[in-house]
C-alpha cells in the first residue's frame, strides 16, 4: 500500500519540485523583473505573510461556490425531469435554454451587479449560471436514454410515473448525471471568480487588486488557490459518484484497478 | 392459468409496413406454446401483443383467467436486469412494482431464486454474472409475481450451447410445476420441439400461421429427449415447414 502511493506520488511531486527549482533558477540568474514573473520564492513568501487574507478570500470563494453549485444542481436536475416528462416543454424551452448557454458570463456580470449589488448574491448567480447548463444537459440525456426494454418491464407491472423515475430512469442516468455535475464543479469556481472580478469579494477580488498594486506574486498565489479550490470541488463530486457507482458500474469499477 | 384467443390481429409500424396480418390463434389454459419464425418475421410483436405491451391496430385480444388476481411474467432477449440492483433485489422488482411491502417481495424472491438455483449468489451484482446466470435472475424476476401467463422472446439466443440445453430443461421442469400458460419465442427449431406442446411456424413479414404443429414428446423432457428419434423427425419435420415457408416470402 505504501510503496505504492510512493509509486503514485513521488514522480509527480519530483518532477513539481525540480519545475519550480529550475523556475527560481532561471528567474535570478536572467534578472527577470519581479512584477513580471515572480519568483517561486516569492509567492511562497506571499502565503506566509498574507495567510489571514487569502484563507478568508478562499472561504469566501468557495462558500459562493459551493452555494451556487448546489443551487444549480438542485434546479438544474429539477428542470432536466420537466423536461424529460413533457416532450411539448422540452420542444419549447430546449432552443432557449442552447441559446443563453451561449451568453458569456463575463458579459452579464455587469446587469447582475445591478440585480444583486456588490457582494455574495451575485457572485452565487454568477456561479449558478455557468454551472446549471452543463447539469441540464447531461442529466436531460441521461433521463432518455433509459432501455426500452427496461421501460416496457416497469409498464409490464403499470409501475407509476413516479416509481419508473426513481427507480429506473434517475438510476440508470446517474453516470451521466455525474459526469455534468464534475464539469458543472469546475464551472462554478470558474463562474465564482469571474463574479468577484466585477461584485468583489474572495479570490476574485484578491486577484484584481493585487494586480492594480502591480503584486504578481500576489496574482500568482490567489491564482494557486483558485486552482486548487477547483480541484477540491471536482474531486468531491468524484468522490460522491464514485460511492454511489463503485458496485456496478463500469467506469469506476475499470478504475479501481 | 390463461387462455389467450387472438381474432384477426393485425398490427404494422410505419417504418416496416404491416408485420402481424390477421391471425386468429387460441392459446390453451396451461399450454406451452412456441412461435418460430425467421429474424424480423414479426413474432416478437406479436408476443408484446400478447403481452398487453402493444395495442393491435385491428383485430381483439382476449385472455381468460381464473379467479386469481392475474400477472404477466416478460424474459427478453438480453436478460434486461437493473445493474445497480443485486440479485435478490432484481428479482424483487415486480413485487415492488404492485405495491407489496420490501420485506414480502424480498421473501419471494428469496423463494423464486431458489428454483432457478441462485441461492448462493443473492447479494451479487449483475455485472459479477454470467450470461447464464444473469438469464436465471431475469426468469425468476418474470416467476416472482406467480404469473399465469409467462412470456419469453428469445431468452435464450445469446448463451453458449450448454447454458442453453440446461436452462430449457430447467425451463421445462419449471412450467411443470408451477402450472401456468407459457409462449416462448424463438427462431430455433430444435429449442420450440424439445420445450413446448405445441409449435406454430410463422411466415415471414406479415406474420401468417403456416404450420400449428403438437409436439408428442411425452409431459417429461430431459437430456435424453435430444437423443429421441421422434424428436429428430419432429425437428425436421418442422425445419421443413420452416423452409419452406420462409421460400415463400423471398
Amino acid at each position: 500500500m505504501t510503496a505504492r502511493v510512493l509509486k503514485e506520488v513521488l514522480p509527480p511531486l519530483g518532477f513539481l519540485i525540480f519545475v519550480v527549482l529550475l523556475f527560481e533558477a532561471f528567474l535570478r540568474f536572467d534578472h527577470v523583473p519581479e512584477y513580471l514573473v515572480p519568483r517561486p520564492s516569492s509567492v511562497l513568501k506571499v502565503f506566509i505573510e498574507d495567510t489571514n487574507e487569502l484563507a478568508r478570500a478562499f472561504y469566501e470563494t468557495s462558500m459562493a461556490a459551493g452555494f451556487g453549485f448546489v443551487l444549480s444542481f438542485v434546479v438544474g436536475t429539477m428542470t432536466a425531469i420537466v423536461l424529460s416528462i413533457s416532450p411539448l416543454i422540452r420542444r419549447a424551452i430546449l432552443p432557449y435554454a442552447i441559446f443563453f448557454q451561449t451568453v458569456p458570463v463575463i458579459a452579464i456580470a455587469p446587469l447582475l451587479v445591478i440585480w444583486f449589488g456588490f457582494g455574495m448574491p451575485t457572485v452565487i448567480a454568477s456561479a449558478f449560471i455557468v454551472s446549471i447548463f452543463p447539469i441540464i444537459a447531461s442529466t436531460l440525456l441521461g433521463l432518455q436514454s433509459t432501455d426500452p426494454a427496461l421501460i416496457e418491464l416497469f409498464r409490464l407491472y403499470s409501475a407509476s410515473p413516479a416509481k419508473l423515475l426513481l427507480k429506473l430512469k434517475v438510476p440508470f442516468a446517474l453516470p451521466q448525471i455525474f459526469s455534468g455535475l464534475r464539469i458543472a464543479a469546475g464551472l462554478a469556481v470558474i463562474g465564482a471568480i469571474v463574479g468577484e472580478f466585477i461584485a468583489g469579494g474572495g479570490l476574485g477580488a484578491v486577484v484584481d487588486v493585487a494586480r492594480t498594486q502591480q503584486r504578481t506574486d500576489k496574482v500568482f498565489a490567489a491564482v494557486l488557490l483558485s486552482a486548487a479550490l477547483g480541484l477540491i470541488f471536482v474531486s468531491a463530486v468524484n468522490l460522491c459518484g464514485w460511492l454511489a457507482l463503485r458496485r456496478w458500474h463500469a467506469s469506476v469499477q475499470a478504475r479501481n484497478l | 392459468m390463461a387462455k389467450v384467443t387472438l381474432e384477426k390481429v393485425a398490427h404494422g409500424f410505419p417504418e416496416t409496413g404491416e408485420v402481424v396480418s390477421e391471425l386468429d390463434l387460441t392459446i390453451e389454459s396451461g399450454e406451452f406454446i412456441s412461435l418460430l419464425g425467421p429474424s424480423g418475421c414479426g413474432k416478437s410483436t406479436l408476443l408484446r401483443i400478447i403481452a398487453g405491451l402493444l395495442e393491435p391496430e385491428r383485430g381483439k385480444i382476449h385472455v381468460e383467467v381464473g379467479d386469481r388476481k392475474f400477472f404477466r411474467g416478460f424474459v427478453f432477449q438480453e436478460a434486461q436486469l437493473l445493474p445497480w440492483r443485486t440479485v435478490l433485489e432484481n428479482a424483487a422488482l415486480p413485487l415492488e412494482l404492485i405495491g407489496r411491502s420490501r420485506s414480502e417481495a424480498r421473501a419471494a424472491a428469496r423463494e423464486v431464486l431458489a428454483k432457478v438455483g441462485l441461492e448462493d449468489s443473492l447479494d451479487k451484482y449483475p455485472n459479477q454474472l454470467s450470461g447464464g446466470m444473469k438469464m436465471r435472475v431475469s426468469v425468476a424476476r418474470a416467476l416472482v409475481s406467480e404469473p399465469s401467463l409467462l412470456l419469453l422472446d428469445e431468452p435464450f439466443s445469446a448463451l453458449d450451447e450448454l447454458a442453453r440445453d440446461v436452462l430449457q430443461e430447467e425451463l421445462r421442469a419449471l412450467w411443470e410445476n408451477l402450472k401456468m400458460t407459457v409462449v416462448f419465442v424463438t427462431h430455433s427449431v430444435a429449442e420450440a420441439v424439445f420445450l413446448s406442446e405445441r409449435t406454430i411456424v410463422l411466415t415471414p413479414r406479415p406474420a401468417r400461421i403456416v404450420l400449428d404443429r403438437p409436439i408428442e414428446l411425452g409431459q417429461k423432457r430431459d437430456a435424453s429427449t435430444r437423443r429421441d428419434s421422434r424428436y429428430w423427425q419432429l425437428v425436421s419435420e418442422v425445419s421443413e415447414r420452416l423452409r419452406s415457408a420462409r421460400g415463400s416470402a423471398l
